[in-house]
């Protein structure tokens, strides 16, 4: 005689305990802390942060522990946590011509005012497994030049901007909206599309960007500037009216120079694309700038041919809490909606077993 | 650090609001797709999220709350979505369909007719029953304001040409009130006919597509079909083995590997309550 | 289990909406509706009640001269945060008495072909709600065509509520609020006016 399967509770208890000694893994070895995570783990650190939406490198360091390195779980977990946070407004914009640089690089000219800082990459490492990295040897001390005060590193493009060879940056007065206040609707302004873009997966976005380079929707970028480095951030709280400084925070921006652009009546320009992102994240700032030029594309007067231009399809599936909900929703129970196709299946192979008995008669 | 303070039913007041306001506009035009800001829950998209918004919405202490996934209290979604309203909500939970008064389903209608002083929510993947004929949401808006929904028609008609018959059997699609066509969620289309005149009010959320939508008590709600081809609800050939219905909606069973088979109630109370009555 | 401790305001206001949602769901029935005084003159606690369950900042208020008042609007403001516009079309939430004129629905916004749910919301304050009269009531939501009657509402009102059903799925919806009962007609209730005998 058939009982059915009782017990679901118990079985949900016992596999979050399971769980719980799995993440721990063998207890002989010394458990992870946060700070060993935000120290010497960072990259993965800021990549929840971005994508998680949520600058806190405790709580960032605190999800990649609980998510047991699993990124795209870790920042699951700060988007949830976000939800429940008090919001008390918006910031000032970040004035990143005021960072304090730490990287700074162009590819669009050889030297620049400020000069090209290479600071901490790894982009001129030769990736060979470095096995001193298995014990816990202190690293070369670096020289590090003093900090020129005083400084100047005006932005790449506005130099470009003000010889006229660079369209302006929209000046238009508009209050942007807020794409977690709001439902998307298509379609999107550029505001809400940054915005998009910012927290989207890292992997689509390089991949988009990788397919405009091969041909997907060209446009011919160059690296104006890539910076790195500590930004304030300021908010005007209602009673006292005006800004006050709150804190500094670690931000990557990127600017690429895309295809020029004219018109009978407007000279040619240099078109523009931005990418900015918490963190060091140049990755995903550069590949976030090449989509936001391909999905300027309307506004730019471009036919839209390729994937990266579709405003409705990149912004639809740019969200990995999204996209692995649903994707990983196919492991829930789906054994009512199986069942109604297994009966419509057997019917109609029924049917057609008839109609050939039939026909052979 | 310390660790956040949840609101009732987890949702802050301003999330809540947007949301009370969505359903009533959602219950003034009955199946059409109200646009919402869904916020990130503590479960993922695609699990039940715009339900649970749904729900904690319209919950109050006072409520008792049944939750199901496939028919059945058990399964582990349903357990986990109960649990989480049981901890930020403390609202009594019931296994029993008559005495819950907001009942949350994935992919079935209870078995048991429900009363006036019932509300349905229905978690939703894929709110749009023209998705998979028009994946772009500008198209499906455009045909929703036209009433052009020539182009499911003619997919039903299609599936006939080439089966014989309409090959939907699950998330069938279905007119409200004579105007919008809705997609019901991924119940078997043997679940359709509850939809139409029920005394309680059903309430469908799609967290991840970020929809909400309605169908009033006693609204008219007809199953997409052709004079020709009328619209019919799956049969089986033998009863259920526990309780012995014949008229509830079947799961398959597998026993061992050699096709042996036996069908048991989906809905776990009915099932329960039959078992009872014998 | 032990007893949770809400801010103020939130099991009120869970209560509050399932009766205005029960309202709308059932269109033309009376349902009782209480509310936690105090209010500010002329609004009752009821109708103060659903503008703290429904309008936030995101809702832009109107509010009908009348009901206009120094009082109100610093209610409304504080208590909900609410923008209040002086232009009824750029308005979310209308708030009205049953005798302010009102034989002209389409000044207020009545959503788009695409998003009809972009529509406003009445909320009309009424002495008293009755199933008698002749204005009959039927559509989703009414098992039975249902007699419903807002005292002060004028026959100008409505033939513009048949006005408004008439171009469904655009339109206003409309919740009527007495001192102890709530009522909502939504743009999908049909609404014939019977010969009166």
């Amino acid at each position: 005689m058939y009982v059915a399967v009782k017990g679901g509770e118990q079985a949900i208890d016992a596999a979050h305990r399971l769980l719980a000694e799995e993440r721990r893994g063998d207890r002989s070895v010394p458990g992870l802390t946060l700070d060993q995570i935000a120290e010497q783990l960072t990259l993965a650190v800021d990549r929840v942060m971005n994508e998680g939406s949520l600058y806190d490198r405790e709580l960032a360091a605190l999800a990649v522990k609980q998510a047991r390195g699993d990124l795209i779980e870790a920042i699951f977990l700060i988007r949830a946590t976000r939800t429940t946070l008090a919001r008390f407004g918006y910031a000032e914009p970040l004035e990143t011509r005021s960072m304090r640089v730490k990287r700074r690089v162009s590819a669009a000219f050889k030297d620049i005012p400020g000069g090209q800082i290479l600071g901490p990459t790894f982009d001129y490492t030769h990736r060979l497994l470095d096995f001193s990295l298995v014990g816990d040897a202190a690293p070369e001390p670096a020289r590090a030049a003093p900090a020129e005060v005083g400084i100047e590193m005006p932005r790449v493009l506005e130099l470009l901007g003000s010889e006229g060879l660079m369209e302006k940056p929209s000046t238009d007065d508009v209050e942007p909206r807020d794409l977690t206040q709001d439902p998307l609707n298509f379609p999107a302004g550029r505001d809400l599309r940054l915005q998009n873009l910012a927290r989207g997966d890292e992997g689509f976005l390089l991949a988009l960007a990788y397919s405009t380079q091969r041909g997907y929707g060209r446009t011919h970028p160059f690296a104006g500037e890539i910076r790195l480095g500590m930004v304030e951030v300021s908010f005007t709280p209602e009673e006292l009216g005006f800004p006050v400084v709150i804190g500094e925070i670690t931000v990557t921006e990127c600017e690429m120079i895309n295809q020029f652009k004219g018109s009978a009546t407007v000279q040619p320009q240099f078109t523009r694309g931005y990418g900015l992102g918490f963190g060091q994240c140049e990755r995903k700032a550069m590949s976030m700038a090449l989509v936001d030029r391909s999905l300027r594309a309307g506004e730019l007067g471009e036919e839209r041919v390729a994937p990266a231009q579709d405003e409705e399809f990149v912004m639809s599936h740019s969200d990995n809490v999204q996209a692995t909900g649903f994707v990983e929703h196919l492991k829930l129970p789906h054994y009512v909606d199986f069942q109604s196709e297994l009966v419509l299946l057997r019917r109609m192979r029924a049917g057609i077993a008839n109609d050939r008995l039939e026909a052979a008669e | 650090m310390n660790a956040p303070a949840y609101n009732f039913a987890y949702l802050n007041e301003q999330t809540k609001r947007m949301i009370r306001r969505a359903i009533l506009k959602a219950i003034a035009v009955p199946g059409y797709q109200v646009p919402f800001a869904s916020r990130e829950m503590p479960m993922p998209y695609g699990w039940g999220t715009g339900g649970v918004q749904v729900t904690a919405s319209v919950l109050t202490p006072d409520d008792t709350l049944k939750v199901i996934d496939q028919g059945a209290d058990d399964t582990t979604n349903a357990v986990s979505i109960r649990k989480f309203f049981v901890k930020t909500a403390d609202v009594k939970t019931t296994e029993k369909t008559e005495e819950a008064t907001v009942i949350q389903t994935r992919h079935r209608i209870p078995e048991t007719p429900l009363s006036e002083d019932q509300i349905l929510v229905f978690q939703v993947p894929i709110p749009e029953p023209l998705r998979f004929l028009e994946p772009r949401e500008t198209e499906t808006r455009k045909m929703h304001a036209l009433e052009e929904y020539g182009v499911m028609h003619v997919k039903l008609y299609e599936d006939i040409a080439q089966y014989g018959q309409i090959a939907t059997t699950y998330a069938y699609p279905a007119k409200v009130a004579d105007r919008y066509v809705f997609d019901p969620s991924p119940i078997p289309k043997f679940d359709n006919p509850k939809l139409d005149n029920c005394p309680a009010l059903q309430l469908f959320g799609a967290g991840r597509e970020k929809r909400i939508y309605a169908i009033p008590p006693y609204a008219k709600v007809k199953s997409l079909d052709f004079e020709d081809h009328p619209f019919e609800v799956q049969a089986w050939d033998e009863p259920c083995s526990i309780c012995g219905s014949r008229g509830s909606f079947l799961d398959e069973i597998v026993t061992d590997d050699k096709g042996g088979r036996m069908f048991v109630c989906s809905d776990t109370d009915f099932c329960a309550k039959q078992q009872e009555a014998r | 289990m032990t007893e949770m401790q809400y801010p103020s305001g939130v099991i009120e206001a869970a209560h509050s909406f399932r009766t205005i949602m029960d309202a709308v769901a059932r269109p033309g029935r009376i349902l009782p509706f209480t509310a936690v005084p105090p209010a500010p003159w002329p609004l009752w606690t009821t109708t103060a009640s659903v503008a703290r369950t429904l309008c936030d900042f995101q809702t832009p208020v109107w509010l009908s001269p009348e009901l206009c008042t120094e009082p109100v609007t610093h209610y409304i403001r504080f208590h909900t945060g609410a923008p209040i516009v002086s232009t009824p079309e750029d308005a979310s939430f209308i708030f009205l008495q049953a005798d302010d004129s009102m034989s002209d629905l389409s000044r207020f916004a009545q959503g788009t072909h695409e998003y009809p749910d972009r529509s406003a919301t009445l909320v009309i304050q009424t002495a008293s709600l009755r199933n008698e009269g002749h204005v009959e009531l039927s559509g989703p939501g009414i098992p039975q065509p249902l007699i419903f009657h807002a005292e002060g509402m004028s026959s100008g009102f409505w033939d513009a509520m048949a006005r408004n059903h008439a171009q469904f799925p655009l339109g206003v919806d409309v919740i009527f609020v007495s001192p102890d009962a709530i009522a909502a007609i939504p743009r999908s209730t049909a609404i014939r006016l019977q010969e009166t005998v």
